[in-house]
């Protein structure tokens, strides 16, 4: 497939974006308790709950992230770069869990009482990730159906 | 490969797999459905493990529970019937569909393996089992087929 100005700009955008949360769930997987982990990855503390629960639930996506959906992203992306219909193909896949944990966690940070008010947490934390899981989306997408 | 492409009726084996896998993700959508509309039968049926009314631990688990299946509603849902749609219709957008709705197939049962080892090790098998292999054996049964949707 043809490889545009835009295949770059999203794919390197993708190994950006994921390169980054993979290498943070990466630390969480390795250091699942470190003080780092809990202020720089997990976000918040387990203060407002179940210790066990707390820890339990953020590990869970850590080992998902780094096991599935890293893996998935970073392939698409150097397979969209290569031109490859998998590469475009793989990325689409990969771009649906940026959606879908953006729920979840949306829903578990204003349950918990996690989610604060701040451009930093909408921006940076929250609304990046599921906005570029869009933007991939729907250019795979309109690239595969082409 | 050449024994997913070995065709079966309407479709190839790879094909019908991956309709099987869309099967049981739809069963699973049914269940977290069903689940929000009414937690404590959800609970009693076996559809969910932890309630409101526990203990902290307890609440955390339920509150994450009632996220996903909320998430499972909004996404992953409508994405599973949009594909079986366009499978049957074999049109290209359901194959895509269908690799968007094996990608939640396959993540959401990791994760809450990696959560819930240690307290429901039966359920996460079961999840394992039923969804993400599943989902990986429709990814290559399509993969596998590719050129049944193209064209």
């Amino acid at each position: 497939m043809e490889v545009t100005v835009f295949t770059w700009i999203v794919a390197l955008a993708g190994l950006l974006i994921m390169g980054l949360l993979f290498s943070l769930q990466f630390v969480a997987v390795l250091k699942p308790r470190s003080d780092w982990t809990v202020k720089n990855v997990y976000g918040s503390g387990p203060s407002n709950t179940d210790p066990k629960a707390f820890f339990a639930v953020n590990q869970g996506y850590a080992w998902a992230d780094v096991i599935f959906w890293g893996p998935i992203q970073i392939a698409g992306c150097i397979g969209m770069l290569l031109g490859y219909r998998w590469g475009f193909l793989l990325a689409l896949m990969g771009s649906v869990p940026f959606i879908y944990t953006a729920i979840t966690i949306f829903i578990w940070d204003r349950d918990m009482g996690y989610r604060k008010n701040t451009f930093n947490y909408w921006v940076f934390v929250w609304s990046m990730f599921p906005a570029f899981g869009l933007v991939e989306m729907v250019y795979c997408f309109v690239r595969l159906l082409g | 490969m050449t024994l997913l492409q070995k065709q079966l009726g309407r479709f190839p084996l790879g094909v019908w797999l991956a309709f099987l896998a869309l099967g049981l993700l739809c069963v699973a959508w049914v269940m977290q459905g069903y689940s929000l509309l009414d937690w404590d039968w959800a609970m009693k049926l076996g559809f969910q493990n932890e309630g409101f009314d526990g203990d902290p631990a307890e609440r955390a688990w339920a509150l994450e529970s009632w996220g996903v299946a909320m998430a499972d509603m909004l996404w992953p849902m409508p994405v599973t019937l949009v594909a079986l749609v366009g499978m049957l219709r074999t049109r290209f957008y359901g194959l895509v569909f269908a690799m968007m709705a094996f990608s939640v197939g396959v993540h959401f049962p990791l994760f809450f393996a990696f959560q819930r080892w240690a307290t429901f090790p039966g359920f996460v098998i079961a999840a394992l089992l039923l969804f993400t292999l599943p989902g990986l054996i429709g990814i290559v049964g399509l993969w596998a087929n590719y050129r049944t949707f193209v064209g």
